[in-house]
């Protein structure tokens, strides 16, 4: 099974939830923002590379766990998605998409505004850390709640 | 092939264009209005999903699927996140063609769906989005020429 995190630019809450996801930050204790910013593929993500598809790891049950950002319009690219992967018969149990976007502050946003469309890397990679710090146990419950999806879907009890 | 024709905001234009592919439409004149409104295809730019692709019907003569994806986002990242995903999922993306309607239909047309995108008003302005692509019919039209034209060249390819 493949986990594809999804947010706009592959590059703030999707590359955490995937970090968290595969054990590369840890769940039960607030990060630093330092450890925030090494986290692979953080506030790295060029506009070219909107839509590219980056691998993050395998999750505690062997399913890998890859990002992607979906750019602007991101409900309707999900549903394009969809649609497509229904048309060409492939099973819902071979994967799942999650929306990590879903309910990140304004810290983030600006912070990875400032960082990737402006230019201004010193100033918003460390406040896109401090918004990722600041949702990080509502992104460690997004998590938890994929990974018992994952396990619901691969019948592991 | 999967034939899937876009437009973006109302994409009244994308569901005409798969209309006419699929022979729900005539191809060699311009409709009445109430005649496009008469293919419920067309009512779901209105008020179908975003972004789910719509089923029109089997191209005639080489069983090509036509479809219309009616959108408001970036196609080049909608067509990579489609093309990326499929591919980490092992499936094949290359038979599908994407025809990109918008630069047959007017100004008007275009400002309308993309306001009525915008408001969420499409039941309620898809007769007008209708009345004015009917004026883009016939490259609407030209356009179906062209691209069956190009599904015949890819069935050649060895």
């Amino acid at each position: 099974m493949k986990v594809f995190y999804h947010c706009y630019g592959s590059s703030h809450t999707s590359v955490v939830a995937a970090a968290i996801h595969v054990g590369g930050l840890a769940p039960d204790r607030l990060p630093r923002l330092g450890e925030i910013q090494d986290v692979p593929h953080f506030d790295r993500i060029r506009a070219v590379e909107l839509g590219t598809v980056f691998v993050s790891g395998r999750g505690p049950d062997g399913e890998e766990v890859l990002v992607v950002g979906f750019g602007p319009g991101r409900k309707i690219v999900r549903e394009a998605v969809l649609s497509l992967l229904e048309l060409k018969d492939v099973s819902p149990n071979d994967y799942l998409l999650v929306d990590a976007l879903d309910g990140a502050n304004w810290v983030v946003r600006i912070g990875g505004m400032l960082s990737r469309r402006l230019g201004l890397v010193s100033i918003g990679r460390p406040l896109a850390a401090l918004g990722i710090r600041l949702m990080f146990r509502r992104l460690v419950r997004l998590v938890e709640k994929t990974q018992a999806e994952v396990r619901r879907r691969q019948e592991i009890p | 092939m999967i034939v899937i024709y876009h437009g973006h905001a109302g994409a009244v234009s994308a569901a005409v264009a798969a209309a006419i592919h699929s022979g729900l439409l005539p191809e060699d004149r311009v409709p009445p209005a109430r005649e496009i409104l008469a293919v419920p295809e067309v009512w779901a730019v209105a008020s179908g999903t975003p972004g789910r692709l719509v089923w029109l019907g089997r191209d005639g003569g080489d069983g090509h699927d036509i479809h219309f994806l009616a959108h408001r986002a970036r196609f080049d990242v909608l067509e990579r996140v489609v093309r990326e995903v499929g591919a980490r999922l092992g499936v094949d993306t290359s038979d599908i063609l994407y025809v990109d309607t918008v630069p047959s239909v007017g100004w008007a047309a275009r400002s309308l769906g993309a306001a009525v995108g915008f408001l969420g008003i499409g039941r309620l302005a898809l007769p007008a989005l209708v009345a004015l692509t009917r004026t883009a019919y016939p490259r609407l039209a030209d356009l179906v020429r062209q691209t069956r034209a190009r599904l015949g060249q890819a069935g050649d390819r060895p």
